[in-house]
C-alpha cells in the first residue's frame, strides 16, 4: 500500500489563498485505508478550511468528492460535471492520483493536500512502516522475506556496516539493523548458508536511475 | 425455629402477589415480581409509596443523596405493566391459604382522581392552612405530596381541615377533587403475601432525660436528615430551630430508646443507627463546614457492613469526627442560649462530665407500630418477643403463615442493602406460588401494527411540559412554543403541563391521531428517565418508537439556570429548534432481539450455591453448579450449630441430597472454570472438571457467583504454636465433640477481630462477636461454673443478638475491652495459659489464666480465586478482594456486568442465613433476567455501506468487542445481533462507510444546524 500523511494545514491554505471555489479529492484506495485522505479526512479538511475562512471573513466554497481510485482515469472522469464550476481541485490522493487528475483537467489547477510518503504495511492500528523501494529486482528470496533495500538505511548489500550497534541502525536506535533481522530469520530456517552467497553491485535502472518506469503488458495493452 | 412451608407449590392461574408496604424492600419485591411476569398489587397505607427512604438526605457509604437513586426505582414502579399499586390502603382479613388466599382490602379516600390530578399544584396553594407533618419538622399543607418526583404522581386531600369544599373544586382546573369519595373495600384472589411494613422511629419524646419534644435543638436522626435535606423544611440549610443559626457543635448520643433495660427502652439493636450517625457528621463537615465539631456518644460502634468499618475509620480519621465511648445520662438546655448541657461519664474518669453542644441528635431505632401489630393479627402470622415477624431461622423471608413472606425491617431492624436483599429473597419465594402471567408476553403484542411512513413529508409535533414549577417557573411555555411553532415541518406545538401524566399522555395521542403527525417533540425532562415512556406513547398510536425526540428543558435548562430565566427562555428555544431538526432526520427502527439461553451456572457449591440452584432449578431453569472442592457443603461444613442453636449438619446435608437428586442440576464438583465468553442472556463458560481435568463447555445466561470466602486463621495471639490456643470453628467443634474437655475447664478466654479491624483486613468480620457470645452461651449451658471472658474491642450484636448478648452477660460471661493501640497479650507462664490485658474499668494491667484462648478470626476473601474469576467475567472486586456489586445501596446482588448475581460470603462476610437470603435474592434477580426470554439488543447498531467501504480492517482493529469482519464479498460485515452500539467503528472509518444508526451524521448535523438557525 502506498502511505501518505496530510500536510501542514497552513501549506494547503497557501495554496488555495487565491481561489473560493474548491474541488476536494478523496480516494478510497489506499489513503483511505492509511487515513490521510479518505472521505472521513476529506471531510474533516474541508470543515478545516470553512473554518478557517470564515475567521478571515472570507467565503469558500467546497465540494467533497471521494473516488474510488484516483490513479485510473475512468474513476477520474467522475469529476468531469464539476470542474468547469471550481477554480481549483485540491486532491487528497498520493502522487499517482493528484497526476491523473492534472492530465485530465488541463485549464484548472491541481494540488496536493497529502504528502505521499512510501510503500509500506500496517504494523498495528495507526502505525505504518516502510516496506518496499520499488527496486525492480526483488532480492527477498536470498535475504529471508526482509528486504535489505527498503529497511537498511544504507540499502546495503552483503551484511551489515560497522554502524550497527546492539541489533540497532546507527541511524536511529528505533530502526532494527535489516541485517541483523536477515540473519536471524535465515538462522531460524536453517538457510545460514545463503548469507555466505555473495550478491553482485545491483543494477539500479529498473528502480528508477534508469528514468521513469513503465510498464507494458502486450497481451492486455 | 424452622417453619415449615416450601414442601409444595400451589400454583395458581391469574392470581397476584400482594406486597404490603411501599418502601424501598416492597418496591424492589414487586419489580422484581412484576419483572419476572407475576401479576403483584403493591398497597401502602401512605399517599405515595416510598417510605422512609424517601425522608433521609443521603446515604451511607457512599454519601449520595437518596432521592436521586431511589426515584427511578419509584417511577419504574408506576410504569411495569404487571404492576398495579394502591395507595391508601389497609389489608383487612386473609383467609385461605398459600396459592389460593382471599384478601379483604381497605382503601381510605384520597378525594382526588389520580388518573385526572396532574399534580399542579394550585390547590396546595389556595389551601397552605398548616398541618403537622412527620417526622415533624415540616409543615404541610392539607393537599400533600411528600416530594416532587411521588408515585402516584398526585396529591391527596385530609377532607376534614377542609370548610369550603366549593372553593377547593373550583381551584382544580383538572376536575380531579372527588368530594364525595367514600372508603372502598376490594376482596381479590392473592397466591402470596409479601409483609415489607417496616417500622416506625421511636419518638423520644416519651423519655424524660433528653429533652425530646421541649427542647428545640434536641432532634431525631430523621429530624437531622430533613433539616439537612433541599426538599426540607429550611431548603437544605443547617441551623438550629431555637434562633435559626448555624450550630457550631453537634452531638449525636446513640442507642436512644434501644439496647436497653428502662421503661420505654427495647433490648435488641436497630442495626443502622451507628451508620446514621457516622453519615450525618461526615456530611455536616462536608457541606456546612470543616469547623463544625462533631461528637458521637456511642456504647459499641456497630459498622459491620461491607465496607462501614472504614467508613467509620475515615470519619474518625479524615472528618475528624470526636468518639466518646459513653451512654449520657441527661441533657439540660441553658434557658438564655437554649444550648444544650450533656451530662456523661467515660470508662478512664471516675467524675461525671458536662459539655455543651449547640444542637444534640438522638439517634432513635425502630420500633413496630401498633398498625402493623394489628395487620400481623388479621394476617395470622406469629411475632417475635420484640412484636416483629417472627421468621425461620434458615429462611428469614419464611413467617409462621404459609404462602406469607416478610422482608426488610418487618423482619429485623437493617439497611437498606439488606432490605434490597431480603425483599427480592421475598419475591423469589413468592414467586412459587403462581405461574408466570401469559399477558402480553411479547411486548410488541399490546400495540397496533406500525404505519409506514416512507414517502411522507415529516409533520412534526411540538409537546412541552412545565412540569408544575419545575419548567413553568421558569420559562413561559407558551412564548416558548410560539418562537418555534413557525418552524419548517411543525405541524402543532401545545403545552401540556405535566407530559407524563396519564391525562396529558392522552392528549397527545389524539393529536397525533387528529393531526396526522410523524414526528414529535417532548420539551420536558430527562430521556434517561422518561423516553421509554414516550416511545410507548408513539407506539400505541402506531408509530415508530424512534420518531420521538426528547429536549430536555427541565435539567439542562430551568435546573441550571433558574436564576437567569431570560436566558433560560433563550435556551430553550434553541434546544427546542435542536429537536425539531433532529426528528426531521429521524427514520424507524427495527430493534434486534437473540433469545436468551435459559440455563444458570452457579459458581460455588456451599449453601449459599445450594440454595440459589435449588430456588433456580425449581422454577425449571436447568443449572450447573461448578464446586472445586471434591464435595458440597463449602465451609459450612465445618459448622456444628447456630447461635438460636440449630444443628447445620443435617440442614446442609438436606441441601446436598435435595441439590443431586434434582433432576435440573448439574453438579460438577473438582471443577475450575478455564474461560469465559458471550454476552448477558448467551454466556459461554469453559470448565475443567474431574479428577482427570476433562474439558467442557457450559451455555448459559445468567451466573450467580457464590464463592464464598475462608475462614481466617492468621498468626497472631499464639494460633498454630501455643497448644490450646483455638478458632470459635474449633470451639464450636470441641463443643459438640467433646463436650466433657469444655467442662475440665475453669476458665476460657476469648479474643475478638483477631484479624480484622486492622491492617491487612481493615473490615469487620461481622460474624465473630455472634460467634463468640454464641459459643460463651453453650459453654455456660454445659458447665455453668466455667469463667468465660470475652476481650472485645466493640460488641456487634446487631439486631435480635443483642438479645444472646444480653443473656451471655446475665449468664456471667466477662466482656472486657481492649484496644488496638493495647492488644491482649498470649504466654505461657511454666506451661500455664495466661492473657494479659488493659482493664480501662479498673485502670490497670490484669492477667488471665485460661485453660483455653479461643480467638475470633472471622473470614477473609479468598483473593487467588476472586482475581481469576474477576479477571475472567470481567467483574470488579473491592480493596479486600471480595466482588463488588453494581450499587452497594440499591443493588445489592447484581454485577456491573449484566448477567452476573452476587450472593454469601463472596459478597462480604455474614452469617449462614443472611447467606441463605442472599441466595435466594440472586436467584430472583437472575430469573427476572430469564424471564425476558430474549435480549433485546435496541435498535442502536453500526451498519456498513458496502459501497463506501474500502477494506481497511480499522473497524475491525477497533472494536471493542471483535464483532466486524471482512466477509467473502471483501467488504466489512456488522452482524446486528452481536453489535453493542458502541459506536466507535462508525467514529473511526476513514471510508465513512459506518453511521450508527439513531446517531447518524445527519442527524447530528441536523440538529447542529437547528442550533445555530435563525
Amino acid at each position: 500500500m502506498i502511505t501518505a500523511e496530510q500536510k501542514p494545514i497552513q501549506e494547503i491554505i497557501q495554496y488555495i489563498a487565491p481561489y473560493s471555489k474548491i474541488l476536494l479529492v478523496g480516494c478510497n484506495e489506499c489513503v483511505t485505508v492509511c487515513a490521510a485522505g479518505g472521505r472521513k479526512e476529506v471531510g474533516l479538511l474541508a470543515s478545516a478550511l470553512h473554518l478557517n475562512h470564515l475567521k478571515q471573513g472570507k467565503n469558500i466554497d467546497i465540494r467533497e468528492i471521494t473516488l474510488e481510485r484516483q490513479c485510473d482515469p475512468e474513476y477520474v472522469e467522475e469529476l468531469a460535471p464539476y470542474i468547469d464550476g471550481v477554480d481549483a481541485v485540491v486532491s487528497m490522493a498520493c502522487g499517482c492520483g493528484v497526476q491523473t487528475i492534472a492530465a485530465r483537467f488541463k485549464k484548472t489547477p491541481v494540488f496536493p493536500a497529502v504528502n505521499t510518503r512510501f510503500m509500506g504495511a500496517s504494523v498495528s492500528q495507526g502505525v505504518w512502516s516502510e516496506r518496499c523501494k520499488g527496486c525492480g529486482d526483488c532480492v527477498l528470496g536470498i535475504t529471508g522475506g526482509i528486504c535489505p533495500v527498503a529497511r537498511c538505511s544504507k540499502h546495503l548489500f552483503n551484511g551489515p556496516c560497522g554502524g550497527t550497534s546492539n541489533g540497532q541502525c546507527e541511524v536511529s536506535p528505533d530502526i532494527d539493523c535489516a541485517w541483523r533481522l536477515i540473519w536471524e530469520r535465515l538462522k531460524e530456517l536453517g538457510m545460514e548458508s545463503r548469507y555466505e552467497e555473495l550478491m553482485e553491485a545491483k543494477d539500479w535502472r529498473p528502480g528508477g536511475a534508469g528514468g521513469p518506469g513503465t510498464i507494458i503488458r502486450e497481451d492486455l495493452a | 425455629m424452622q417453619m415449615n412451608q416450601n414442601s409444595e407449590n400451589i400454583l395458581s392461574k391469574d392470581r397476584r402477589v400482594l406486597v404490603i408496604g411501599g418502601g424501598v424492600g416492597g418496591i424492589r419485591a414487586a419489580l422484581d415480581l412484576a419483572e419476572s411476569r407475576r401479576n403483584v398489587l403493591l398497597i401502602d397505607k401512605s399517599y405515595a409509596i416510598g417510605g422512609l427512604m424517601t425522608q433521609l438526605d443521603r446515604t451511607f457509604p457512599t454519601n449520595n443523596c437518596d432521592l436521586c437513586t431511589v426515584s427511578p426505582h419509584l417511577s419504574q414502579g408506576g410504569r411495569e405493566k404487571y404492576l398495579e399499586i394502591k395507595p391508601m390502603t389497609c389489608l383487612t382479613g386473609l383467609t385461605g391459604e398459600a396459592g389460593a388466599f382471599s384478601a379483604t382490602l381497605m382503601t381510605e379516600p384520597r378525594y382526588i382522581d389520580t388518573e385526572k390530578c396532574t399534580a399542579c399544584g394550585e390547590c396546595a396553594k389556595q389551601f397552605p392552612d398548616a398541618v403537622r407533618f412527620t417526622p415533624g419538622l415540616d409543615p404541610r399543607a392539607p393537599t400533600c405530596m411528600r416530594y416532587p418526583q411521588a408515585t402516584p404522581f398526585a396529591f391527596s386531600i385530609d377532607m376534614s381541615k377542609i370548610t369550603d369544599v366549593e372553593a377547593l373544586k373550583k381551584v382544580c382546573k383538572a376536575g380531579a377533587i372527588l368530594p364525595e369519595d367514600q372508603p372502598k373495600k376490594t376482596v381479590m384472589d392473592v397466591a402470596s403475601v409479601v409483609l415489607s411494613m417496616g417500622a416506625d422511629l421511636f419518638d423520644p419524646n416519651v423519655l424524660d432525660n433528653f429533652g425530646g419534644g421541649r427542647f428545640d435543638n434536641v432532634v431525631t436522626g430523621l429530624e437531622y436528615e430533613r433539616i439537612m435535606s433541599a426538599s426540607g423544611p429550611f431548603q437544605g440549610n443547617l441551623v438550629r430551630k431555637s434562633d435559626g443559626k448555624r450550630p457550631k457543635k453537634v452531638a449525636w448520643i446513640q442507642c436512644v430508646g434501644s439496647r436497653g433495660i428502662n421503661r420505654a427502652d427495647v433490648p435488641y439493636c436497630s442495626s443502622v443507627c451507628c451508620m446514621y450517625a457516622l453519615k450525618e457528621a461526615m456530611v455536616t463537615k462536608e457541606r456546612f463546614g470543616e469547623d463544625i465539631e462533631t461528637t458521637i456518644f456511642f456504647m459499641d460502634m456497630r459498622t459491620h457492613g461491607k465496607g462501614y468499618e472504614e467508613y467509620y475509620n475515615r470519619a474518625r480519621d479524615e472528618y475528624n469526627v470526636r468518639m466518646v465511648r459513653s451512654r449520657p445520662h441527661t441533657i439540660l438546655e441553658k434557658p438564655d442560649t437554649k444550648n444544650l448541657s450533656i451530662a456523661y461519664a467515660v470508662e478512664d474518669k471516675s467524675v461525671q462530665q458536662n459539655e455543651e453542644f449547640d444542637m444534640v441528635v438522638l439517634s432513635t431505632g425502630f420500633r413496630v407500630n401498633s398498625e402493623t401489630k394489628a395487620l400481623a393479627q388479621n394476617l395470622g402470622i406469629q411475632l417475635n418477643e420484640h412484636d416483629f415477624a417472627e421468621s425461620d431461622h434458615f429462611n428469614p423471608v419464611l413467617t409462621s403463615r404459609p404462602g406469607v413472606y416478610v422482608c426488610g425491617v418487618y423482619e429485623s431492624p437493617k439497611d437498606i442493602p439488606e432490605t434490597m436483599v431480603q425483599a427480592s429473597a421475598a419475591a423469589a419465594m413468592a414467586a412459587t406460588n403462581l405461574p408466570v402471567s401469559s399477558a402480553g408476553l411479547n411486548g410488541e403484542d399490546m400495540f397496533p401494527p406500525e404505519r409506514d411512513i416512507t414517502g411522507e413529508d415529516p409533520r412534526i409535533g411540538v409537546f412541552v411540559c412545565d412540569c408544575g414549577f419545575e419548567i413553568g417557573g421558569v420559562l413561559n411555555v407558551a412564548n416558548v412554543l410560539d418562537a418555534v411553532k413557525t418552524r419548517p415541518d411543525v405541524v402543532v406545538a401545545e403545552p401540556v403541563g405535566y407530559g407524563c401524566s396519564s391525562e396529558s399522555m392522552a392528549k397527545i395521542e389524539v393529536m397525533i391521531t387528529k393531526h396526522k403527525l410523524n414526528r414529535v417533540v417532548i420539551g420536558g425532562c430527562s430521556p434517561r428517565t422518561h423516553e421509554t415512556k414516550f416511545q410507548d406513547l408513539l407506539r400505541r398510536v402506531g408509530l415508530n418508537r424512534y420518531l420521538v425526540e426528547m429536549v430536555n428543558l427541565r435539567d439542562q435548562n430551568t435546573w441550571t439556570h433558574m436564576n437567569e430565566p431570560e436566558k433560560a427562555q433563550e435556551k430553550a428555544v434553541k434546544l427546542l429548534q435542536v429537536g425539531i431538526a433532529g426528528v426531521r432526520t429521524n427514520h424507524p427502527l427495527r430493534e434486534h432481539t437473540l433469545p436468551m439461553n435459559q440455563n444458570a451456572l452457579v459458581v460455588g457449591g456451599g449453601v449459599t450455591g445450594m440454595t440459589a440452584a435449588l430456588k433456580l432449578a425449581d422454577q425449571g431453569i436447568k443449572t450447573y453448579i461448578v464446586e472445586r472442592a471434591p464435595s458440597l457443603g463449602g465451609l459450612a461444613r465445618s459448622l456444628r450449630k447456630t447461635i438460636e442453636g440449630d444443628d447445620v449438619a443435617p440442614f446442609v446435608q438436606n441441601l446436598v441430597d435435595a441439590v443431586t437428586a434434582h433432576s435440573n442440576i448439574q453438579v460438577l464438583t473438582r471443577s475450575v472454570i478455564v474461560d469465559h465468553s458471550g454476552m448477558p442472556g448467551l454466556f459461554k463458560t469453559g470448565i475443567q472438571t474431574g479428577v482427570r481435568m476433562n474439558y467442557m463447555q457450559i451455555d448459559h445466561g445468567v451466573t450467580i457467583l457464590a464463592t464464598g470466602a475462608l475462614a481466617n486463621r492468621p498468626p497472631q495471639y499464639g494460633l498454630g504454636t501455643i497448644d490450646n490456643v483455638m478458632t470459635q470453628l474449633d470451639m464450636d467443634s470441641l463443643l459438640a465433640d467433646e463436650p466433657e474437655k469444655v467442662q475440665a475447664m475453669d476458665q476460657i478466654v476469648m479474643i475478638q477481630c483477631v484479624g480484622s479491624r486492622e491492617e491487612g483486613n481493615p473490615n469487620c468480620s461481622r460474624i465473630c462477636c455472634q460467634a463468640a457470645v454464641k459459643n460463651a452461651l453453650k459453654i455456660k449451658a454445659i458447665s455453668p461454673d466455667t469463667e468465660v471472658f470475652i476481650l472485645y474491642r466493640d460488641m456487634r450484636t446487631y439486631g435480635f443478638l443483642e438479645d444472646y448478648y444480653r443473656k451471655a452477660r446475665d449468664l456471667g460471661v466477662k466482656f472486657i475491652r481492649f484496644s488496638l493501640e493495647n492488644r491482649p497479650r498470649v504466654r505461657q507462664d511454666d506451661g500455664e495459659l495466661v492473657v494479659g490485658t488493659h482493664d480501662y474499668v479498673l485502670d490497670s494491667d490484669i492477667d488471665i489464666a485460661a485453660d483455653c484462648v479461643v480467638l475470633s478470626t472471622g473470614l477473609v476473601a479468598d483473593d487467588e480465586n476472586t482475581e481469576d474469576l474477576a479477571l475472567m467475567f470481567h467483574l470488579p472486586r473491592t480493596e479486600d478482594h471480595y466482588f463488588l456489586e453494581d450499587h452497594v445501596k440499591l443493588r445489592p446482588v447484581d454485577m456491573a456486568q449484566r448477567g452476573f448475581f452476587l450472593a454469601g460470603t463472596a459478597h462480604s462476610p455474614k452469617v449462614i442465613r443472611e447467606c441463605i437470603t442472599q441466595a435466594q435474592a440472586a436467584a430472583g434477580r437472575a430469573q427476572t433476567m430469564l424471564a425476558k426470554k430474549e435480549i433485546n439488543l435496541g435498535a442502536c447498531v453500526a451498519v456498513v455501506d458496502e459501497k463506501k467501504c474500502a477494506s481497511c480492517l480499522i473497524c475491525v482493529r477497533v472494536c471493542p468487542f471483535d464483532v466486524p469482519f471482512i466477509n467473502a464479498d471483501g467488504v466489512s460485515q456488522i452482524d446486528a445481533d452481536k453489535c453493542h452500539g458502541c459506536g466507535v467503528c462508525a467514529g473511526e472509518c476513514p471510508a465513512k462507510a459506518i453511521q450508527l444508526l439513531a446517531y447518524e451524521d445527519d442527524q447530528i448535523l441536523a440538529k447542529l444546524d437547528g442550533l445555530f438557525e435563525r
